[in-house]
């Protein structure tokens, strides 16, 4: 007995001593690391880029305290404090030697660990931005589900805008700000490693959020009296939606890649048929002109009831593609009054959406293969099936052989529900006819 | 085992406490009814039900001393009142055991026995209140208390008894009473001096239970029970009567297993009391309790308890064994006796359960287990256990089944937590700081901004801090005891945080940890836990999650190899036995058709696979 005894005792004094040099050696208190919520890419001037970070402050009023809200206080541009966070850029050869140079100003190790969003300048975008990916692809403290966009303009300016004004927490507004992807599919929400994987995949091309600066610019003032137009699309680019008050980052529309280099960007209408097509759309609203009333509209809330049916095969040489999407449709609006939700009329109000539906996705994917011959719809995992091996798949280099693939488009759409009202009848007044006016 | 073994071996052997040379333990067999008569059952057998329970204690200590169990020889003697008769059997089976035993070192009641031999009772009276005066000490002592008188024809006679410890009325009434009476009403007596015999002193003594003893060991023995002894010139032995009445407290409700459903009543200190709480749950003829005594100095009496067409004898055996086989001074309290017999006295886990709740010690004697008393402890002790049973709240069979196996669910989350939170929390904090979600962990380093330190110290503080609190709660007499535990924890935990000690989500962790070592429910187990706690904290600083993987292992790994009194203390899951319907799941009663299958008891049937016939009778017709 004497002996197991001393043999523990001898262990653990070697424990005691051993594992704290091996162990220890790793451990970080929390606030000794200061946490990069974004990291913005920039074209350098004196070297290749300008990193800039932003990073959560620990002062105390962030937590419960109103705080300064909008603008903070005084010197914010210069020491860059930005609602509880502040923004440091640093011109650096690379993304990670910029954390260590800031080393020298930061008195915290900056840690990649809670990077929420990497933004890349356009024009860096469009320069190709392989190189600097590939370090966050690999270093073990980005994370996969860190979303990437691409932003007119400068990402410094466009981080330093990256305010909050609804709450105090910068972290939580990140995350929220993305989430509104699936409200109004108006952008999509690319994650990091989808977005790396598919700048390596031979079936599709990566696509990452469009964002701008809104320097309110775009909001006309009042002139008076004439009566404005009617316009149910939304074609414009992220900055220039006519809009003041809030926050002026805008994340608006889809960046097209073809291969790391940007090409191009789809418009937020088109955005939200690229989502539908590739299943990641959730709901949004649909504001389409009255077939029988021009000037009016009326609006449906549109989801898809179904993942979209992918099919693909080669047809002499020429790659064959059918996509089918399912819609659910809610009317939530008829200016007209008409009562389009009979049984009777909804057959044609079905026929009227489903076209507005395959025209919209028949021309995003056109103009895909057209514009740009980029497949971020990834149609080529379909056509992947129709090689032996991957290797010929990779010889047949689908990518280039996209804008020759004939791609037929089919949208189901179920009117499910239309609201409170059902077959409205028309708002009385002395005037004669008295339309309703919304 | 070789010498040469792998160093991996090595290492488990020392994680696992199993050393390289060691004496084969003792591993529950399988056993069926008919088997049990090859293995010696204890003795104590039925007569002890038919007789009352304290007829047997002469018969048990004498089993204790020769250590080698002769059922049937002790069976019949048991069936026999006669005492003489009894004598007469003593010594042949006592001789030879002893004999072969001399090379061993001789335990207390060996030594004492040996002694007996030249202590025989002698047939006059001077010399035997020479020796009772020798044996007590008596000018110093001034308990026992020794009455001279003369009965019949001027016959000296005495008796002696323990002051508090005996009855004084029954001595009064019942002893010396009827003894002067039959001086002045027997006048056949006076004719004939001497033909007093014990045969005519017991039928005039009116006390429930008298013994004749011819060893003056035995009656000091009685007298320390509290019994009286009563000495007639001219007789060859002592009668003791039975006396024994001193202050006892009453059956009160569990202090520590306090329960809302279910029966409120809980062990006390008397032995006697003990068993006949159990004999009213249980009213089986074959329900058995056996006597050792243990304790050179106290001679504490020790009491198992088991069901004899259930248990098995292996089992019974091996309790005695280890009883027996225990040299010791001193001996008070259960937890003494716990870590005299317990298989593995290294681990921090108990491997006997404890319980003041007669209802749950019932509860396991019919399962198959064996139930040990300490006269003087107002707990019970149970084996074997599994670590199940720890789990188990008495409260689990009162409740309807479902609303037990969602509490069960909270008492082992309890028992990870209690153990295992503060660890995770250093872990996480300083090695996985990815696994926070950021606007907790922003909130955790804005709050940590100001506390000068690191969280292994802030955590070690709060921890101090709040067994601090525990230890004085017992202490601090009466109301403030109770008050200081919630007032202290708040100010404790407020003013840490506002004068920048530790930070707030460290109190929530802190009480978390607390609370959850509360909701495990059996207070060793608790212990256990709160040791384990800073191990896991030790394990999570070092190596972060990998450390307290680490660590589970090696835990786990000394669990499974626990063993108590035979059982694996993991039975069920390892080594797997057939399902029990009653282990984290409860399911309801009428599901639980057999007993444990790693007790291997000889009944495995606790009720036909349908309970409830009335469910399957026509109402109306029945």
């Amino acid at each position: 007995m004497p002996i197991p005894i001393r043999k523990l005792i001898a262990i653990g004094i070697v424990l005691c001593f051993f594992l704290p040099l091996g162990g220890c050696y790793d451990a970080t208190e929390i606030d000794e690391e200061v946490y990069a919520l974004v990291i913005g890419v920039d074209k350098g001037v004196n070297n290749m880029v300008r990193i800039t970070f932003q990073y959560a402050t620990y002062k105390d009023g962030g937590g419960g305290k109103a705080g300064g809200g909008g603008s903070d206080g005084g010197g914010s541009e210069e020491s860059g404090e930005v609602d509880g966070t502040i923004v440091s850029t640093v011109e650096a050869s690379s993304l990670l030697g910029a954390i260590n140079l800031l080393d020298a100003a930061v008195n915290r190790q900056i840690s990649l660990m809670h990077a929420k969003m990497l933004v890349f300048s356009e024009e860096y975008a469009r320069e190709g931005i392989a190189r600097y990916v590939e370090p966050l692809a690999r270093f073990r403290e980005v994370r996969e589900f860190m979303r990437v966009v691409v932003c007119k303009g400068k990402a410094e300016d466009f981080i330093m805008e990256n305010k909050t004004f609804i709450g105090t927490n910068s972290a939580k507004n990140i995350e929220l700000m993305f989430e509104q992807s699936k409200n109004s599919g108006y952008f999509p929400d690319v994650f990091f490693n989808d977005f790396y994987i598919a700048l390596l995949a031979p079936y599709g091309q990566s696509c990452a959020i469009y964002a701008g600066v809104n320097d309110f610019q775009h909001f006309p003032q009042d002139t008076g009296g004439k009566n404005p137009p009617l316009n149910t699309k939304q074609d414009m680019e992220p900055g220039d939606i006519p809009r003041k008050g809030g926050t002026k980052n805008e994340l608006f529309g889809t960046v097209v890649f073809d291969g790391d280099k940007m090409v191009g960007s789809l418009t937020p209408d088109e955005t939200r048929f690229f989502l539908m097509g590739i299943g990641e759309f959730r709901r949004g609203f649909f504001v389409l002109e009255d077939p029988e009333k021009p000037g009016f509209i009326f609006v449906i809330e549109a989801e898809l009831s179904k993942s979209p049916k992918m099919k693909g095969n080669m047809e002499g040489g020429r790659p064959v593609l059918d996509l089918e999407l399912t819609l659910d449709a809610d009317i939530v609006s008829i200016q007209s009054r008409n009562s389009y939700e009979n049984l009777d009329h909804i057959k044609g109000l079905e026929k009227i959406i489903e076209d507005y539906f395959t025209t919209g996705l028949t021309k995003t994917i056109e103009r895909t293969q057209q514009e740009w011959n980029s497949d971020i719809f990834h149609f080529g995992k379909k056509i992947a099936g129709e090689f032996q091996t991957i290797q010929e798949f990779e010889q047949y280099n689908w990518l280039s052989h996209y804008k020759e693939a004939k791609i037929s488009t089919q949208v189901n759409v179920n009117l499910r529900r239309s609201g409170y009202i059902y077959e409205a009848k028309p708002i009385r007044g002395t005037s004669e006819g008295g339309q309703g006016s919304t | 085992m070789k010498k040469q073994q792998g160093v991996l071996q090595q290492a488990l052997a020392l994680i696992t406490y199993k050393k390289t040379k060691r004496p084969k333990t003792f591993t529950l067999a399988e056993m069926t009814k008919g088997q049990d008569q090859g293995v010696p059952m204890s003795s104590s057998g039925d007569s002890s039900n038919k007789q009352g329970l304290s007829n047997n204690q002469e018969e048990d200590k004498e089993q204790q001393q020769s250590e080698n169990r002769k059922g049937n020889q002790y069976e019949s003697q048991d069936e026999s009142q006669n005492e003489s008769h009894n004598k007469e059997q003593d010594k042949p089976s006592l001789g030879t055991p002893r004999r072969r035993r001399a090379k061993k070192p001789l335990s207390a009641s060996q030594v004492r026995s040996n002694r007996t031999e030249g202590d025989k009772v002698r047939a006059d009276i001077v010399s035997n209140l020479q020796l009772i005066k020798q044996l007590f000490g008596v000018p110093q002592n001034k308990d026992l208390i020794i009455r001279e008188f003369e009965i019949g024809n001027k016959k000296r006679a005495f008796v002696a008894y323990l002051d508090g410890m005996a009855d004084k009325q029954i001595i009064n009434n019942y002893i010396l009473r009827p003894l002067f009476n039959m001086e002045r009403s027997d006048p056949q007596e006076e004719k004939r001096p001497g033909q007093l015999t014990g045969v005519s002193l017991g039928s005039v003594i009116e006390t429930n239970d008298t013994k004749n003893l011819d060893s003056i060991e035995k009656v000091a023995a009685e007298i320390l029970k509290g019994n009286t002894a009563l000495y007639v010139d001219g007789l060859p032995y002592f009668i003791t009567c039975e006396t024994i009445g001193f202050d006892k407290r009453g059956v009160e409700s569990p202090k520590t297993e306090g329960i809302v459903k279910g029966p409120q009543e809980a062990f006390s200190e008397n032995l006697r009391t003990n068993i006949s709480l159990l004999r009213r749950i249980i009213r089986n003829s074959s329900l058995i309790t056996e006597f050792f005594e243990v304790g050179e100095k106290t001679s504490t009496t020790i009491a198992v308890i088991y069901l004899k067409d259930v248990v098995n004898p292996a089992l019974v055996k091996e309790v005695s064994r280890r009883l027996t086989n225990i040299k010791t001074d001193f001996l008070v309290s259960a937890g003494m006796l716990e870590e005299l017999i317990e298989d593995t006295p290294f681990t921090i886990i108990p491997t006997i359960l404890s319980t003041e709740r007669p209802d749950r010690a019932a509860s396991h004697l019919v399962e198959g287990r064996v139930v040990i008393f300490v006269d003087g402890t107002p707990f019970s002790m149970i084996v074997p256990v599994t670590m199940n049973e720890l789990m188990h709240s008495p409260e689990d069979a009162s409740l309807k089944w479902q609303y037990t196996s969602g509490l069960r669910l909270i008492r082992f989350f309890a028992f990870l937590a209690g153990s295992m939170l503060p660890g995770i929390y250093i872990a996480l904090t300083t090695f996985h700081r990815e696994m926070i979600p950021t606007d907790l962990l922003i909130a955790i380093a804005k709050a940590k901004e100001n506390v000068p330190f690191p969280t292994l110290v802030e955590i070690l503080l709060m921890e101090l801090g709040f067994e601090l609190i525990r230890e004085a709660g017992i202490r601090i007499p009466g109301i403030i005891g109770n008050t200081l535990g919630i007032i202290g924890a708040l100010i404790l935990g407020d003013a840490a945080v506002t004068a920048n000690i530790v930070s707030p989500i460290l109190i929530i962790i802190v009480a978390v940890t607390g609370l959850s070592n509360f909701a495990i429910p059996n207070y060793s187990l608790a212990f256990g836990v709160r040791l384990l706690r800073f191990y896991y904290i030790l394990a999570g600083t070092l190596l972060g999650f990998y450390g307290i993987a680490l660590a589970l292992i090696g835990f786990v790994l000394m669990l499974v190899n626990l063993k108590s009194f035979g059982i694996p203390f993991f039975s069920i899951i390892a080594p797997k036995n057939k399902k029990s319907k009653d282990v984290i799941f409860r399911w309801p009663l009428w599901l639980q058709e057999s007993r444990p299958d790693f007790l291997n008891p000889l009944d495995r049937q606790r009720q036909p696979e349908i309970a409830r016939e009335w469910a399957q009778q026509d109402a109306d017709e029945a």
